[in-house]
């Protein structure tokens, strides 16, 4: 068997197969951008319409409080509020009633304000706590200057003094606060999150299953029976075959890696290559069990997220889903992961390529040994 | 004429055929018969040149042709009876009874009901014919229409082929082992590089 | 042959490709279970409840103790939570160390009478890292909303400052004013018309994931359409003379067929959902047009995308990047206000946009003039892509030689 022959072949495919090369492409593109401004935060602005049906004067009290949060607020009429909501130029509306000053003076809170919210971003979450925080400060105010007129003596030029006052407060700090405390006494991990060399091997392993079509046709057509019967060995033409696609996704890891500032960039690299290694090994079963391009494109999407996930490459694995952390040892991004974090990795990974690499040669073989059959 | 890119595939080619009449087309691997097949029903067209039939051309022309690709072209998730049904659909009106006699003279009653993917290589050349055949048409180009068909569907087709004659429909049939269709021929035209010689 | 008989044929084929079909329909699945997985938790002793806390609280205060039990009473028998109390921050804190709780609420002593001295007082909220997640969403609604509180309480004292009053008048006066002020908190809700204290809109993040999830699955139950039709339009109706006319048939009997395969994607998830969300069965109903239309618009999707390839491999990879660069799109981009105005306008027409909308929104809290643009978003968008795979479907023949 000519494997330099072999090996070139599989180059060549697989630079000029533009359609699985620009996942790579754009993974360092991406991954890079995000190693580089990991942890930081963008600025964002969710847009939201203000409705001031309010026949008193605390209706614009409210508005300009709400007008110093993290949001795009304007003041609009109820159709231009509901159009631009309906049509996404604006996430929410709020609705301040007619009845808003008139109920406040007299210390009801009931139904002050409709607030219509679309679930259209991760940043609505806090959104209504913080209008509704808004409302109890213009609803405090109301109520301590209408206890204020009832005192007897009581001027103008002291609800000046109390609103100015009053002012100071909500800008200040309250009396009440709650402090966040981890329970560990151990050091805390960095905040860093390596995001962009984690991601990176999540795209890796999207590419190498999504390049491997070559590992499609092999098991159902009479290839492997043929080199096995010229005394070919199996295990060296899968090794020949996956090593270009080996040696693009690594290249590529070079720039994210660099950019990554990672302490122990080495090790990690090393990691790396294992976790590439063993990720094409997994893809060698899912492409023979695949059979056919499309079947690869939804079978791809799917294990790549299923396993990155809970490798923990996409997010941290959470407290409550610790068990699948666990169970993810038999996968190759259980044990890149582990190298990211600073653990222990060499042994695991080493074991979970070669497991790998048997599982996807035994199962090539069997699939192919079955279409013989049929 | 047809070329691809420089090469002509099919050069000076002029033949006439008569109602009732058969032709085979003889030639090497790559002589062009394929071509001229496809160019004949509407398949492909040709970069200088015309195709008459009865008169007509475009698609009128083609709607009298029957045309057997040399590739198994069927819907491999339908069985047999549906596959014939869908292609006489296609090309007019659903006809069960054409189908149901084409299955008969083919001797496809044992596996009409499976799939086309479970099919062997034999059987699903039967069923490529016989789907061609559903509907109206008064030619038929056949493109190999006898590879991996074993003796005994051989004489089915061989029939079939004889019967349509007789009702006076034209045929030209490519084939590299034209034995048993040679008798039905009225004359042999041989290809070398895209001519006729 | 009548078109319902062409889209009984192809329907069989399409679901005739039994590992494309399957996966397609199930692929769902594992993708909505790794969803409630990962962002919708469920804790072992909470039987699924959203936050399972202990609570040391050491404040003797009647006030506080009664505002206290008021809260969490609400929220355990909204559902919302499972409390412990605990006596003591040690045990508290073994607690979340050992995962029995999430999170550990304490309530030093004093706490109340500081605050109404007009010193600041701190509770403390413990957490184990790995729980960050939810922990720190449930610490956001309640720090701002008791710091709000506390303002308020500040807000009372200076009033006595502003007034001048004697001590008698201000004590009257701060007595009555917390009491109301602890009113208007324990009944928050009612501010915007709802129930509850806190985090009224505390899983709008969840929503989000979810239509995301929701659309995305729907589009990739499109392949199979794309791929079948990408393979017919090079194999079997090319190869074969086949009028223009009766491929109408064809083309109209894909769509359909594909409409059907990507509503039983949905069949598939809704019952996932319902599982995580509790979806209202009346709400799915609401939003069942948009259901269809949604399965409509990428069925004739796939079929456009299919129909402008020779060859399988980049009509699926032209979907594959056309998909992702949507979703991301959605995903990344569509709350952001200072977009260039070619960007905002494209996200504004999307109809996977539309499509995410539909389900992030219409499904939970329907808003009639956002699904109404929404649905016409889908329908303009089906109508383009069903006029443009009509003449890239019945154009064939010379094209592949």
């Amino acid at each position: 068997m000519n494997n330099l022959a072999i090996m070139k072949g599989r180059t060549r495919a697989l630079l000029t197969d533009f359609g699985s090369l620009a996942i790579i492409i754009l993974a360092v593109f991406v991954c890079v951008y995000i190693a580089r401004y990991d942890g930081k935060e963008a600025e964002k602005s969710i847009r939201i319409k203000v409705v001031n049906e309010d026949a008193g004067g605390l209706g614009e009290e409210l508005i300009e409080l709400l007008f110093e949060e993290n949001y795009e607020f304007e003041v609009v009429s109820r159709d231009m509020a509901v159009h631009e909501v309906a049509v996404n130029r604006a996430q929410g509306m709020i609705e301040i009633a007619p009845d808003f000053t008139e109920k406040l003076r007299r210390g009801d809170y009931r139904s002050l304000v409709k607030v219509t919210v679309m679930a259209d971003s991760y940043d609505m979450t806090y959104f209504t706590e913080i209008v509704i925080n808004d409302i109890v400060k213009v609803w405090t105010e109301a109520l301590i200057e209408g206890k204020l007129n009832g005192i007897e003596g009581f001027d103008e030029a002291g609800l000046d003094k109390f609103r100015a006052m009053a002012d100071e407060v909500w800008k200040g700090d309250s009396l009440l606060s709650i402090e966040t405390i981890t329970v560990s006494e151990e050091e805390k991990p960095e905040e860093i999150t390596y995001y962009g060399i984690r991601w990176y091997a999540v795209f890796t392993m999207f590419y190498l299953i999504i390049s491997g079509t070559w590992m499609c046709g092999y098991a159902s057509s009479g290839l492997l029976r043929r080199v096995i019967g010229r005394g070919g060995r199996i295990s060296t033409l899968y090794i020949v075959q996956m090593l270009p696609g080996l040696i693009v996704t690594v290249i590529g890891f070079v720039p994210v890696l660099l950019s990554s500032n990672h302490p122990a960039a080495g090790k990690v690299f090393v990691a790396f290559v294992l976790y590439a290694c063993g990720t094409a090994a997994l893809s060698l079963v899912i492409c023979s069990l695949s059979g056919r391009f499309v079947n690869l494109i939804l079978s791809a999407t799917v294990v790549t997220m299923a396993a990155s996930l809970f490798a923990g490459l996409v997010c941290d694995i959470p407290d409550w889903a610790a068990i699948w952390g666990k169970v993810s040892g038999f996968l190759p991004g259980h044990w890149y992961f582990s190298a990211v974090s600073g653990k222990p990795f060499l042994i695991g990974a080493v074991i979970v390529l070669a497991v790998w690499f048997g599982v996807g040669l035994f199962t090539s073989w069997m699939l192919g040994v079955k279409r013989g059959r049929e | 004429m047809k070329k691809y890119g420089k090469y002509a595939v099919l050069e000076n080619v002029s033949l006439s055929l008569n109602p009732g009449e058969g032709i085979a087309l003889l030639g090497e691997n790559g002589s062009g018969k394929s071509t001229l097949l496809k160019i004949l029903s509407g398949i492909l067209a040709p970069d200088a040149g015309e195709v008459r039939i009865d008169g007509l051309s475009g698609k009128q022309a083609k709607e009298k042709i029957a045309y057997v690709p040399q590739d198994i072209v069927l819907f491999e998730e339908l069985t047999v009876t549906e596959n014939l049904y869908a292609w006489s659909s296609l090309r007019g009106r659903e006809n069960t009874d054409r189908a149901e006699y084409l299955i008969s003279e083919l001797q496809m009653e044992s596996f009409c009901k499976k799939r086309i993917d479970r099919l062997s290589g034999g059987q699903r050349r039967r069923v490529n014919l016989a789907a061609a055949l559903m509907g109206n048409y008064s030619y038929m180009m056949l493109d190999e229409p006898l590879a991996g068909i074993d003796e005994q569907g051989l004489k089915c087709v061989a029939k079939l082929l004889k019967d349509e004659k007789e009702k006076g429909t034209a045929m030209i049939i490519t084939e590299h082992n034209p034995t048993i269709l040679l008798p039905l021929m009225d004359r042999t035209l041989r290809f070398d590089g895209g001519c006729l010689v | 042959m009548k078109l319902l008989s062409f889209i009984r044929y192809d329907i069989k084929r399409l679901f005739g490709h039994g590992k494309t079909a399957l996966l397609a329909v199930l692929a769902p699945i594992p993708v909505v279970l790794m969803f409630g997985l990962f962002l919708a938790p469920v804790l072992k002793d909470g039987e699924g409840a959203f936050i399972n806390g202990a609570l040391c609280n050491e404040d003797d205060s009647l006030m506080l103790s009664a505002m206290m039990d008021m809260v969490v009473d609400y929220e355990v028998e909204k559902g919302n939570a499972v409390i412990t109390s605990v006596s003591d921050v040690e045990t508290g804190k073994n607690m979340v160390e050992e995962g029995k709780a999430a999170v550990l609420l304490h309530v030093p002593a004093g706490t109340y009478q500081n605050a109404m001295n007009g010193d600041k007082a701190v509770m403390k909220f413990y957490y184990a890292p790995s729980h960050a997640f939810d922990a720190l969403t449930f610490q956001s609604g309640i720090a701002s909303s008791i710091s709000v509180f506390g303002q308020g309480i500040r807000v009372i004292n200076v009033a006595g400052n502003a007034a001048g009053m004697s001590e008698e008048e201000f004590t009257r006066l701060r007595n009555d004013s917390v009491s109301e002020l602890i009113g208007v908190y324990l009944h928050r809700g009612e501010i915007i018309g709802k129930n509850g204290v806190f985090l009224l809109g505390g899983d709008y993040h969840l929503r989000y994931a979810l239509a995301i999830l929701f659309a995305a699955c729907a589009f990739f139950a499109s392949f199979p359409v794309l791929y079948l039709t990408c393979l017919d339009k090079t194999g079997v109706l090319a190869k074969r003379s086949v009028p223009a006319g009766k491929m109408t048939r064809w083309f109209f009997a894909r769509i359909l067929s594909g409409t059907l395969l990507i509503l039983c994607t949905f069949a598939v998830m809704y019952p996932m959902a319902r599982a995580l969300r509790q979806v209202k069965m009346s709400n799915v109903l609401a939003v069942l047009p948009g259901m269809v239309l949604t399965a409509l618009t990428f069925s004739a999707l796939g079929v456009f995308i299919g129909s402008l390839f020779r060859n399988e491999q980049p009509a699926l990879w032209t979907g594959l990047y056309f998909g992702a660069a949507s979703f991301a799109g959605v995903a990344f981009l569509s709350d952001k206000a200072g977009l260039p105005k070619v960007v905002s306008f494209l996200m504004r027409i999307s109809p996977f946009r539309a499509s995410v909308s539909i389900f992030s929104n219409a499904m939970f809290n329907l808003m009639i003039e956002r699904y109404a643009e929404d649905m016409l978003v889908l329908l303009t968008a089906f109508i383009l892509f069903l006029t443009a795979g009509f003449f890239a479907y019945r154009k064939r023949g010379v094209l592949y030689e």
